[in-house]
């Protein structure tokens, strides 16, 4: 009976926004996009994506737990945490072509409520110098639908909509509820996502409430709410290893296909700072240790990311920095950081946008970043096919990665200056 | 209006009654030659560390085989002259020049013809590609990425075909003699779209490459792409940055 009412609203919400011609427009995209991912899918890619892999851990997740990371089972590995694999059961009952259907028609209706999430938080953290009325919300939500990410993300069948999903939804509750219950709820929440795609792991350091006040010079720590959301985001996490308890063989295998296998190796297009210096090294025949190069990447930029955010002079709203600031850390130092991951940045970056002040010089950054990630990053992948024999980096990506990183970094922590126009939000 | 969304609906439907149409589809695919049977194959040695492949192989790994006679800088060509088709295998004689300095050179050492089964599954189950060195086939029928796929090969091959058509190779102490090879060495095998082996690394622990073999003849548009990616990318900053600057 309670849901009735929030549906409605959300009905309601979807036909003003539908009033808007852009939006109908973005929707028609999406619609595209879909129709066109579900041709290719059924012409091209039906043995070749990465839906098989996860219909099968679902199916071998029922029947045959010890052998989910045994990637002879597999076309291309899996490499999520075993539990990931629960939610791909229901699924792996049906037959396959309708199993893809079915959650891509899921990934649609994510995309809308990822849209509605998007327009909630937005109107919290739109700072006062910005438009009172939503064209523009609704402007920056179209652009987020029309995204050329989603192509890929729909073609593979892959699961980056849920990831981003829950971590809206707990960005959402953070900033809406303050209540040490919905800290706790909020965090729960993000470790859902970290067992969907472990994408967002690196937002956990940023739920604690921690801040050295660079005026006072003192440090301030809400120690009780930060364990709280801890315990809550480490809970889901952690639930995996009693899996990995009760089958040693499952750790033995996720950490060799995440860390220390031949799949790091591999010469890819992916846009993170990691690859680009493994393929550097795999070019020139430079021996390398893959971990290390992930522990120096995450070390030396994720230390910096953690200390600005600690470091930050604005308070309010700072979880959003605080995630935007996680997930470019993932972004920038896992090994394979694909297209279709950047629809977990781009509704951050949109927020960031409003949460920014209206015509700060920050903005710069911002938005030719979000602009390159939503309609031009895919370009690139194309170009590293011919240029790979002689030039296998996909720079462009982890510039405008970098560029993100250093616009939030420096509004988390220069004065308000003549540098960030229009003040504070 | 009432038409037009009415129109808009059955388009939808009929798109989607299509595509569901396809979804017992499943095409199999025909195998075949990624090249021409006169195309000239070349392959240069960019590094080959001699004293380490002695250690690891012992001193007659350069004597036979497709190795014969490798070391930095060298060559080997590779020319077919004779295809057969038919509907089981697919086969290719090549004349072959071993590793060599000269780059122009009109005598071939010797022939060989390399043969594949049209259908990879036909293969036996634990199928190795090679039991020498260097353990992986220089050509490939192509799509490579889908024959690859359906070889059902042995524990020591994984095959990643998710960017690039890719053999990982894992040969463990003693795989071909009791002590030989001395270590556990590693072998990454790319392969370009017409199926030709287009970089081959074989490297022990640590990432320390011991043989650095890449196919040489590059497309002819990579180097002006590579040059003109580079190019665009810092006049668009430029540009961008001048703009900015005047505003």
């Amino acid at each position: 009976m309670t849901l009735l009412p929030l549906f409605s609203r959300i009905i309601g919400k979807l036909k003003e926004f539908w009033k808007v011609k852009v939006f109908r427009f973005a929707i028609l995209t999406q619609l595209v996009y879909f129709t066109l991912s579900t041709i290719l899918f059924f012409l091209f890619f039906y043995q070749e994506n990465d839906f098989v892999i996860f219909y099968k851990s679902g199916k071998i997740f029922l029947t045959d737990i010890e052998n989910l990371y045994n990637q002879a089972n597999y076309l291309w590995d899996f490499r999520y945490f075993p539990l990931s694999a629960l939610f791909f059961i229901p699924f792996s009952f049906l037959d396959f072509g309708l199993a893809y259907i079915l959650f891509n028609c899921l990934n649609f209706i994510l995309n809308i409520l990822i849209c509605l999430i998007l327009y909630k938080i937005i109107k919290v953290v739109r700072g006062q110098d910005h438009e009172r009325d939503d064209k523009r919300i609704i402007l920056y939500i179209s652009f987020y639908l029309m995204g050329v990410p989603h192509i890929l993300n729909y073609i593979y069948g892959q699961i980056n909509l849920f990831v981003t999903f829950f971590i809206l939804t707990s960005l959402f509750i953070f900033l809406f509820y303050k209540k040490n219950s919905w800290q706790f709820v909020g965090s729960v929440i993000l470790g859902i996502s970290i067992i969907i795609k472990p994408t967002s792991l690196l937002l956990i350091p940023f739920l604690l409430i921690l801040h050295f006040d660079l005026e006072k010079r003192k440090l301030k720590i809400d120690f009780f709410k930060s364990v709280i959301r801890l315990v809550g985001v480490l809970l889901p996490v952690l639930s995996n290893f009693l899996l990995f308890i009760a089958f040693p063989k499952l750790l033995g295998g996720f950490l060799s296909t995440n860390f220390t296998g031949s799949n790091p190796i591999a010469l890819n297009f992916s846009f993170s700072l990691t690859k680009l210096i493994t393929n550097f090294c795999f070019l020139f025949n430079i021996p390398f240790n893959q971990l290390t190069i992930l522990v120096a990447s995450v070390g030396i930029i994720g230390g910096l990311g953690f200390f600005i955010f600690v470091l930050r002079r604005r308070d309010k709203n700072s979880i959003l920095y605080g995630y935007s600031i996680g997930i470019l850390i993932m972004l920038l130092t896992y090994y394979d950081s694909w297209n279709h991951h950047l629809l977990n940045l781009t509704p951050l970056m949109i927020i960031l946008i409003f949460s920014f002040p209206r015509h700060s010089n920050l903005l710069n950054y911002i938005k030719p970043s979000l602009f390159f990630f939503n309609f031009f990053d895919l370009i690139f992948v194309g170009i590293w096919y011919f240029t790979y024999p002689l030039f296998p980096f996909n720079f462009v990506g982890t510039f405008f990665l970098f560029l993100t990183f250093y616009g939030v970094s420096k509004y988390c922590i220069v004065k308000k200056t003549n540098n960030i126009n229009g003040g504070d939000s | 209006m009432k038409i037009r969304n009415r129109n808009l609906y059955a388009s939808i439907s009929f798109i989607l009654i299509f595509i569901i149409g396809f979804a017992s589809d499943v095409v199999a695919l025909n195998y075949t030659f990624g090249f021409t049977t006169d195309e000239e194959l070349v392959w240069k040695c960019n590094f080959c560390d001699i004293n380490k492949m002695n250690n690891i192989f012992g001193e007659n790994w350069s004597s036979t085989g497709l190795f014969e006679n490798l070391s930095q800088g060298k060559r080997m060509r590779w020319q077919g002259y004779v295809t057969n088709i038919n509907d089981t295998s697919l086969s290719r004689t090549f004349n072959i020049s071993v590793w060599n300095n000269e780059y122009e050179t009109g005598s071939y050492d010797y022939s060989t013809e390399f043969s594949y089964l049209k259908d990879p599954s036909q293969y036996e189950a634990n199928y190795n590609l090679s039991n020498a060195i260097p353990f992986v086939p220089f050509w490939l029928p192509v799509p490579v990425g889908n024959y690859l796929g359906e070889l059902k090969l042995s524990s020591i091959y994984d095959v990643d075909n998710r960017v690039l058509p890719t053999i990982n190779v894992q040969i463990s102490r003693g795989f071909l003699e009791p002590s030989l090879p001395s270590e556990k060495v590693y072998i990454i095998a790319i392969y370009n779209s017409d199926g030709i082996l287009s970089s081959f690394k074989l490297y022990t622990i640590g990432n320390v490459v011991v043989i650095d073999i890449i196919f040489e003849s590059l497309p002819i548009y990579v180097v002006p792409l590579t040059i003109g990616l580079i190019c665009a990318f810092f006049i668009a900053i430029i540009l961008y940055v001048k703009k900015k600057r005047k505003k």
